[in-house]
């Protein structure tokens, strides 16, 4: 049997962790042809720098950092709306027609979606790695940040994600009793 | 609502995402990971490209100051044009060196910052480019005539000519600062000229600047969090 080369062993990697670039992009990316250049862009910077790899560690906390990177950058692009790489037809993820869903997980994965584009681009990234249940020393050797750090960045963030939705609930209440 | 709470969602719209994404290995394979160029290496191919176009004129404008060393006229424009391609070969050498030095592998905010110091150099060097080149036109004139075709612009023209020209210069710079500053904002169809404009009107340097702050905040935090518990 032959040994796999270096790019069968990155694609059985990729595939393992594809849905790193998936939920990156989507975090990134509201507008679809976006999300495929970002996902164009961190698959060929994954590939890019994957000689630099060292396979003591995770390949998943590399991969976050190498697709966080990239979505930042992208994020930050002036020219992203000029550039497609990548015909509209053909996509490196390919995605089924719908995620079957609960009506109710619906609603809260759109809540979540709205929360995470009131954040900015470097909070954004420690919501993505919090959420994909990451531990405090994995978001901080990802991040470059300390662990102290992570806990009191989330605790922030939970606080206003808290306070966000009280106020929501207030407006909701006084809209409805105006209405009645 | 708590972020636990959609914590808990999106662990399980992880789960529904395992059914329902394929990765395309036959366009991987196929075009990607062959052919396709990430964009930091555009950009460093496109500086490898300033480089040896600014290396050549360096070249030709050393061999050109050798000859005329003896004739201050021709020597000023010469010395001003070779100082100005000098500045735009270490601007290039610089960019490529630090392009060269990312590594998309490492921490998010040393990486960020990286990106956002190499922006800022960019962002100067196509300022300053883009501001002094009305002023090199007229040496730029001198020295090639006189290197290309042996015209002695001085003869042909005369000073009071050239004189004009550099007046001129200033005021193209000035009418450039202006326009930038007016239409950076409004030049959405042409994504290359908003960028040219933004960087001379300075916005892409405030912008650059704003975004390594808040990296700093946001590595720093941690202190500052500290100090305002200490404060209160």
């Amino acid at each position: 049997m032959s040994k796999p080369t270096g790019q069968d062993r990155f694609l059985i990697l990729l595939d393992e962790h594809k849905k790193i670039l998936f939920k990156v992009a989507s975090s990134y990316c509201r507008n679809a042809a976006d999300r495929e250049d970002l996902v164009q862009e961190m698959v060929l910077q994954i590939w890019r720098s994957f000689h630099r790899y060292d396979d003591r560690h995770r390949f998943s906390t590399w991969m976050y950092r190498v697709a966080l990177n990239v979505a930042i950058s992208f994020y930050r692009s002036e020219t992203r709306r000029s550039r497609t790489t990548v015909p509209a037809e053909d996509s490196i993820l390919e995605i089924a027609a719908k995620v079957p869903e609960s009506a109710a997980l619906e609603d809260d994965l759109l809540l979540l979606q709205r929360f995470i584009e009131q954040l900015d681009e470097l909070d954004r990234a420690l919501v993505i790695l919090y959420l994909d249940g990451n531990r405090y020393d994995t978001i901080a050797e990802v991040l470059g940040i300390s662990e102290t750090n992570v806990g009191t960045k989330i605790s922030r963030i939970k606080e206003r994600l808290r306070r966000d939705w009280t106020a929501h609930l207030r407006k909701e209440h006084s809209t409805w009793s105006s209405m009645t | 609502m708590e972020l636990d709470d959609l914590k808990r969602s999106w662990e399980e719209y992880d789960r529904k995402l395992d059914a329902s994404i394929r990765l395309n290995t036959r366009l991987l394979h196929g075009s990607v990971l062959g052919k396709a160029e990430t964009a930091l290496k555009r950009l460093s191919r496109l500086l490898l490209v300033d480089l040896l176009l600014s290396l050549g004129a360096a070249v030709w404008l050393g061999s050109f100051l050798w000859e005329h060393a003896a004739e201050a006229r021709f020597l000023v424009p010469a010395v001003t044009l070779h100082l100005f391609v000098i500045a735009l070969v270490i601007a290039c050498i610089r960019q490529i060196v630090s392009i060269s030095q990312v590594d998309y592998g490492a921490p998010i905010v040393a990486i960020q910052k990286r990106l956002e110091l190499l922006q800022v150099e960019r962002i100067r060097t196509t300022k300053w480019t883009l501001l002094l080149a009305p002023l090199v036109w007229t040496p730029l004139f001198i020295v090639t005539l006189k290197g290309l075709f042996g015209v002695d612009v001085y003869a042909a023209f005369g000073a009071v000519w050239l004189a004009a020209n550099v007046v001129f210069g200033l005021l193209v710079i000035a009418v450039g600062v202006w326009i930038s500053r007016r239409y950076a904002g409004r030049m959405e169809r042409s994504s290359l000229m908003q960028r040219l404009l933004r960087d001379i009107a300075g916005h892409n340097l405030t912008a650059a600047t704003a975004f390594l702050r808040s990296l700093s905040q946001f590595e720093d935090e941690e202190s500052r969090a500290g100090l305002t518990t200490r404060c209160t």
